[in-house]
């Protein structure tokens, strides 16, 4: 016995009987075979999770929230994979997709999260003037820059995109995004050198 | 040139031209400036590879439980479009070539229609193509998915 009404996505087209109390009506069903779908977003995500949380942590500053961005945007990516081009390079759309969520995450966040990051960034006497150090502090230099040049400037420097890429995802100009990178750039580095004493 | 007029080449690393690199040849700020950025760029990207956790489990079983929901309000979904294409059908004054019923209306509809628990569903056989000098009546109705659009023919 097989529901007319199983999952979906195929071309197989079948004729179905309802029996109920005696009455027999009769339908045509559109079946999908899911299996093949599944895989294909199995395999997407093995591939490109990295990616997308990556790029969330460095705009959201969370790792817990990056992996709530993460998961919204394969859900994302599920709904939408009947609409995707097989072949076609996934990663522009995962990079858009994740800004904008992160994007929305960032807007539920209040004043109270932002000043326990301040605190955070305070100077670890502890730990090695070194690589580790620099890191945790660019770190924090990234949380306080604006929005639009975290973002620019995480999917440039840290993603490895070009400036023309950044631009497609972002949905601006080359000559905007390269603006928001410089403006990233120098503020980390100011950041990275007052905090170094 | 004052310097402020070079920051941002020297931000975004266009060194290249003649009189940009005259200039840092002859200015230690700048100079400093550009080891700093490129500095600051590399500390950005060793960022690359953060221990964070797979969230693979998470999504999969997420999908799993959409699934689950979605085999079985359909079927509540189908039932109530059985019923309103019987009433059509039977309402011999109205003419319906197709009845897009908007998505809500079916989502409003399923849980109203209480589906005997007798019901069977059987798979019966591949379509035939209708012949053209027969008069058929279709009925689609998309529903909330996308990818599922219910469509009841009738003679």
């Amino acid at each position: 016995m097989k529901s007319p009404l199983h999952v979906s996505r195929a071309e197989s087209v079948y004729l179905y009987e309802v029996e109920t109390q005696g009455l027999v009506l009769t339908g045509i069903g559109r079946e999908v075979e899911q299996g093949a779908e599944r895989a294909r977003f199995e395999r997407l995500m093995a591939e490109h999770e990295r990616l997308v949380l990556r790029t969330a942590l460095r705009l959201l500053g969370h790792v817990e929230e990056a992996r709530d961005a993460a998961q919204e945007v394969f859900l994302k990516l599920y709904r939408n994979l009947g609409r995707m081009e097989p072949g076609r390079d996934p990663r522009p759309w995962l990079y858009r997709v994740t800004v904008n969520v992160c994007h929305d995450l960032q807007r539920h966040r209040g004043q109270e999260e932002l000043d326990e990051n301040q605190a955070a960034d305070k100077p670890d006497p502890e730990a090695a003037a070194g690589l580790a150090e620099q890191r945790r502090l660019v770190e924090a230099g990234l949380r306080r820059l604006p929005e639009k040049e975290r973002a620019a400037v995480v999917l440039r420097d840290i993603e490895g995109l070009t400036t023309r890429e950044v631009a497609e995802i972002l949905g601006s100009s080359e000559a905007t995004v390269r603006s928001q990178i410089a403006s990233a750039r120098l503020k980390l580095r100011g950041f990275v050198g007052r905090k170094s004493g | 040139m004052s310097c402020g007029r070079w920051e941002k080449l020297i931000a975004l690393e266009e060194t290249g031209t003649p009189e940009l690199r005259a200039h840092l040849a002859a200015c230690l700020e700048c100079q400093r400036l550009a080891e700093e950025i490129a500095a600051t760029r590399q500390v950005l990207g060793s960022l690359r590879d953060p221990a964070i956790d797979s969230v693979r489990p998470l999504v999969l079983a997420r999908i799993d439980g959409m699934e689950r929901r979605r085999v079985w309000w359909p079927a509540w979904a189908a039932a109530a479009a059985v019923v309103v294409a019987i009433a059509f059908y039977i309402r011999p004054a109205l003419q319906v070539e197709t009845m897009p019923l908007p998505v809500m209306q079916i989502a409003k509809l399923a849980p109203r229609v209480a589906v005997p628990p007798a019901t069977t569903v059987r798979k019966v056989r591949k379509p035939r193509t209708p012949a053209l000098n027969r008069r058929v009546q279709e009925v689609k109705i998309q529903t909330g998915d996308p990818n599922v659009l219910l469509i009841w023919v009738m003679d």
